[in-house]
């Protein structure tokens, strides 16, 4: 995935900080993601980590099984919680250092590592709640590439910036070769071609011809404010994104076809449903040919489609799981 | 004493038509030395075939030496064996990470991977004699290669020994030839026929064979370093020799006592925000205790790749705090950017522009020329000793296999809270007891503002007040450094009975231990903040004040005075940091014939305006506002 030759440059350290601020929410309503951890010992914690801090053990948890963590997180006011037999941790870390060849295929030493939690995970020695983050445990090194392969197709280029008051946040372009993600660069590398770019809503085709010039042809180009990217990371809501494309606070071009197909979920699978409710009953009352819905249907189906066709490829519904996600993370479960 | 201010230029990945300029622009800065590290891995084609610049100009180390000797700059040179410096495999070519004769081993005998993003890579032995084979004759093409060019002022040997942050207490070293060491090192100190332990036992019998083999692999890591010393002499390389610690805090994988002999110069590397600055503050204080011109290898400038959350404010603050807490100079780390780096003095490309950062830390240096950092005496009113044999117990206490409390430490994560509580049949869990009365220690000593330094036990403590946690055991060269101290000691909240092998302590020791106490030399309090511990603290807070040239009539929680003499008392300089909440004030009043001059002000905002001049001779009055470092100069009416 990435290349053990992998080049980073060109950086502007202001659009780094910008980033990273951006990313962790730093400063912002977003709280601090309560989680905690225990090393066990036959079901036994020896250590309990919470909240930054050792914490002692709440009465009556003794032993933590897969039918008493959901408690004890609820006891610790936690959101995440693991839970992991040290011998189990000892047994993962000697059998990824057997399996692992160095300079080998990252995917593949990724799938090791899962492979050895999955273990832990189906024989209890290792415990995650809530138990929807296994999910991911299903995945294996052919999918996981058949995935990058979608999302960041090889010889291409991916960039997203970040602008506030039409000077730039934050500035990321990521290169991938014939294989692996090769360079990951600011506008520092194409800053010389681009020139000026306000308004950015115009001035970002000068980016991406110039990061096609320098990098490689863009498959995905996320140019948005800074604020608005931030009100979707801080409160994410269904059809957001959506929205602030209309607004054209956020412009995706080129826009690749998963991020089509994901934009909007809800909204799509509304519209989805109306239309073909909509063509059932103009069916029934012998209007359907007359309103021609087809093509719009046929929009939907094929986004839809491709919505399965992810479904296909990983084993999940990735969307379904993206949905669990934000609304663990904005606290709804 | 000289002031030593350099900065890393990394020629292998700067255009070499570029090289004149930066080293221009930093000499231009102030800078007086470029550390220059030489990656094996870039300079070997193949096997025992180096390039230095016959094939690639790029790797024309000799011309990169001559510039900058041209520019009347000496050099810290790095020849590794490994350099890290964000390289594959730490600089070390690929050939020698998968030579299963060179590999570290598990309990299991598995290679044991060091967590080097973007690629992880088996971590190197330093119990093979075919690293060590390996890395000497790399040295000699090294020798070669520099010979007489350049002024190589330091020669540092390998880089952060913390066997390549995989230092869990029971995840390395376990090849052949560590456990060959470990039965030597064992039988010459009577612990014949034991195995290594290779998991967490309990009882006291499974801390003491914790804590011997974790006092054996820091004795193993000391001695290979000492070994590519004598490598690098037989180069022709003469040294003086240094190695760098890791921006771990206290948990150093070696201590400064380790590598006493083994090197000259130990210095410490600090990478730092403003708000976790108490990690650098206790290295640099645990240095001053050892070096007499503390140095930092590698002080922030820019930040790594993975840790882009590091800010130039947070860059500034580092550099400026590292001179306030007692460092005589150190090297900036990246002078240039580069490849897998964010920021530096010089941006990439960009060498006539300069950067902010460069023209703050060209003030900087600017002003430590006009202060005479040189000549600045440290003024310490107390020494925290902290037993190397508790900072053992607490590395045996961490539960998380493949992890690395060194790295989770630099990484700002709070270790100690990650420890199990067993208590070893000691009936107390010492692992986390001593690292509480050691902040406890610190907030008492601030409160009565009292500057300290740190110590590992084993060097002599300052004449004033001596403070150290003490608990069931203590080791026996500690307890009698504790005590010879000359001044007033306080100990506890236990009195000792064993050694570091869990023996009963010798009868004239702990003889020796209850006349001190009876003498009222040494004080056993149960909590910090006792009364005779309080006392203490007092009287060696008055005892610092009285030399002062102000007293400091309102200092709020969270700032720290850090006073230096100079010139037999005629003049001083205070380093104030703080990290007090905004709203609060520090007030100094001068004693009568006394001025100062503010010269310095670092606060988070943006760059420019730190450097002021500021003068009075009534009082001083500081409004904070938060994380901020600020220097004042006093002086008697009348001297310039």
């Amino acid at each position: 995935m990435w290349s053990s030759d992998l080049r980073i440059a060109g950086i502007d350290p202001a659009h780094a900080s910008a980033l990273w601020s951006l990313l962790t929410l730093e400063g912002t309503r977003v709280r601090r993601l309560p989680m905690a951890f225990a090393i066990l010992d036959k079901g036994r914690p020896v250590l309990l980590f919470a909240g930054k801090r050792h914490v002692a053990v709440p009465a009556g948890f003794d032993r933590i099984t897969k039918d008493t963590v959901g408690a004890l997180a609820a006891a610790l006011g936690v959101r995440l919680l693991l839970a992991a037999e040290e011998e189990a941790l000892r047994d993962i870390v000697e059998d990824v250092q057997t399996r692992w060849r160095h300079g080998g295929d990252q995917l593949v030493q990724a799938e090791v590592v899962i492979e050895q939690i999955r273990v832990g995970v189906d024989d209890g020695s290792i415990i995650v709640w809530p138990d929807f983050f296994t999910v991911a445990l299903r995945l294996d090194a052919p999918t996981m590439r058949r995935f990058l392969d979608v999302v960041f197709p090889c010889d291409s280029s991916m960039i997203l910036y970040t602008f506030q008051r039409q000077a730039i946040h934050s500035a990321l372009i990521l290169t991938r070769g014939s294989r692996d993600i090769e360079t990951v660069a600011g506008h520092l590398s194409v800053r010389d071609r681009v020139g000026s770019f306000q308004p950015w809503q115009e001035g970002y085709r000068k980016i991406l011809e110039a990061a096609e010039k320098v990098h490689a042809q863009p498959s995905l180009g996320f140019f948005g404010e800074m604020e608005a990217v931030r009100e979707m990371l801080q409160e994410p809501r269904p059809g957001q994104l959506t929205k602030a494309i209309l607004a054209r606070r956020v412009i995706v071009d080129p826009m690749p076809p998963w991020m089509a197909a994901t934009l909007g979920i809800d909204a799509l699978t509304r519209a989805a449903r109306i239309s073909l409710d909509f063509i059932e009953r103009a069916d029934r009352l012998g209007l359907g040919r007359r309103f021609d819905l087809g093509s719009v249907t046929r929009e939907v189906r094929s986004r839809i489609e491709k919505r399965i066709d992810f479904e296909q490829m990983l084993g999940f519904d990735p969307f379904d799981y993206l949905a669990r996600f934000i609304a663990w993370w904005s606290g709804r479960t | 004493m000289t002031a030593r201010f350099c900065a890393s230029v990394h020629y292998f990945r700067t255009p070499v038509g570029r090289w004149e300029a930066i080293l221009d622009r930093l000499s231009a800065a102030g800078i007086q030395g470029i550390d220059v590290y030489v990656p094996w891995n870039e300079h070997e084609r193949e096997e025992g075939r180096f390039d230095f610049g016959e094939g690639d100009p790029r790797l024309d180390l000799p011309r990169f030496l001559g510039l900058v000797a041209d520019r009347g700059m000496w050099i810290l040179l790095r020849p590794g064996p490994q350099v890290n410096a964000e390289l594959r495999n730490f600089g070390l070519p690929d050939r020698i990470v998968r030579d299963e004769r060179i590999q570290a081993r598990s309990p299991r005998g598995r290679p044991v991977f060091c967590p080097s993003p973007p690629v992880f890579f088996p971590a190197p032995s330093c119990a093979s004699p075919g690293y060590e084979e390996e890395a000497c004759r790399w040295f000699a093409a090294v020798g070669g290669a520099v010979g007489d060019a350049g002024q190589v002022r330091l020669v540092q040997v390998d880089n952060e020994a913390a066997l390549f942050f995989r230092e869990a207490p029971f995840d390395q070293d376990y090849r052949p030839e560590a456990l060959a060491l470990w039965k030597e090192w064992t039988g010459e100190r009577g612990m014949d026929g034991q195995d290594p332990p290779i998991r967490r036992e309990p009882g006291r019998d499974g801390l003491v064979r914790a804590l011997a083999w974790i006092r054996f692999r820091r004795w193993m890591m000391a001695r290979f370093i000492g070994r590519l010393r004598e490598g690098l002499a037989r180069a022709g390389l003469r040294g003086p020799f240094s190695h760098n610690m890791p921006p771990s805090g206290l948990w150093q994988p070696l201590a400064g006592a380790d590598l006493a002999g083994v090197v000259d110069v130990v210095a410490t590397d600090v990478y730092s925000t403003a708000a976790g600055f108490a990690q650098a503050r206790d290295q640099i204080l645990t240095l001053r205790s050892s070096e007499p011109e503390p140095f930092a290898a590698e002080m922030g400038c820019g930040t790594v790749w993975y840790a882009p959350g590091v800010t130039q404010f947070d860059n500034r603050f580092a550099a400026a705090a590292g001179l306030a807490y007692g460092l005589k100079g150190f090297n900036l780390y990246m002078g240039v950017g580069r490849d897998r780096w964010i920021g530096g003095l010089v941006a990439e490309g960009a060498e006539r522009e300069g950067s902010d950062l460069l023209h703050f830390i060209q003030r900087l240096i600017r002003l430590m020329g006009v202060v005479g950092i040189q000549e600045l005496e440290p003024v310490s009113g107390a020494t925290i000793a902290i037993p190397r044999s508790y900072v053992d117990h607490s590395l045996a206490s961490f539960p998380v296999p493949g992890g690395s409390p060194s790295l989770l430490a630099a990484l700002g994560l709070p270790v100690h809270e990650m420890l199990v509580r067993d208590d070893w049949g000691l009936g107390l869990a010492v692992q986390s007891a001593w690292m509480e009365r050691v902040r406890a220690f610190q907030e008492a000593l601030a409160g009565g503002r009292v500057p300290y330094v740190i110590s590992d036990g084993t060097h002599a403590a300052g004449p004033g007040l001596l403070l150290v946690p003490t608990y069931r055991y203590l080791p026996r060269d500690v307890m009698a450094k504790v005590l010879s101290h000359p001044g007033p000691v306080v100990a506890g909240p236990e009195d000792p009975l064993l050694d570091e092998s869990l023996d009963p302590l010798p009868e004239d020791l702990v003889r020796a231990w209850k006349d001190a106490r009876e003498s009222g030399s040494l004080v056993v309090a149960r909590d910090v903040d006792s009364a005779e511990s309080a006392a203490a603290i007092a009287v060696a807070g008055r005892s610092v004040a009285e030399g002062l040239p102000y007293e400091a009539t309102l200092v709020p929680p969270h700032a720290e005075i850090l006073p230096y003499r100079s010139g037999g008392g005629g003049r001083w300089v205070s380093w104030i940091v703080s990290a007090s909440q905004p709203g609060s004030r520090i007030a100094l009043a001068p004693r009568r014939g006394w001025g100062w001059t503010r010269m310095l002000s670092i606060r988070p905002r943006a760059p420019g305006g730190e450097f002021v001049q500021e003068k009075g001779d009534g009082n001083l009055v500081i409004d904070l506002a938060g994380t901020e470092v600020h220097l004042v100069e006093w002086r008697q009416a009348g001297v310039e």
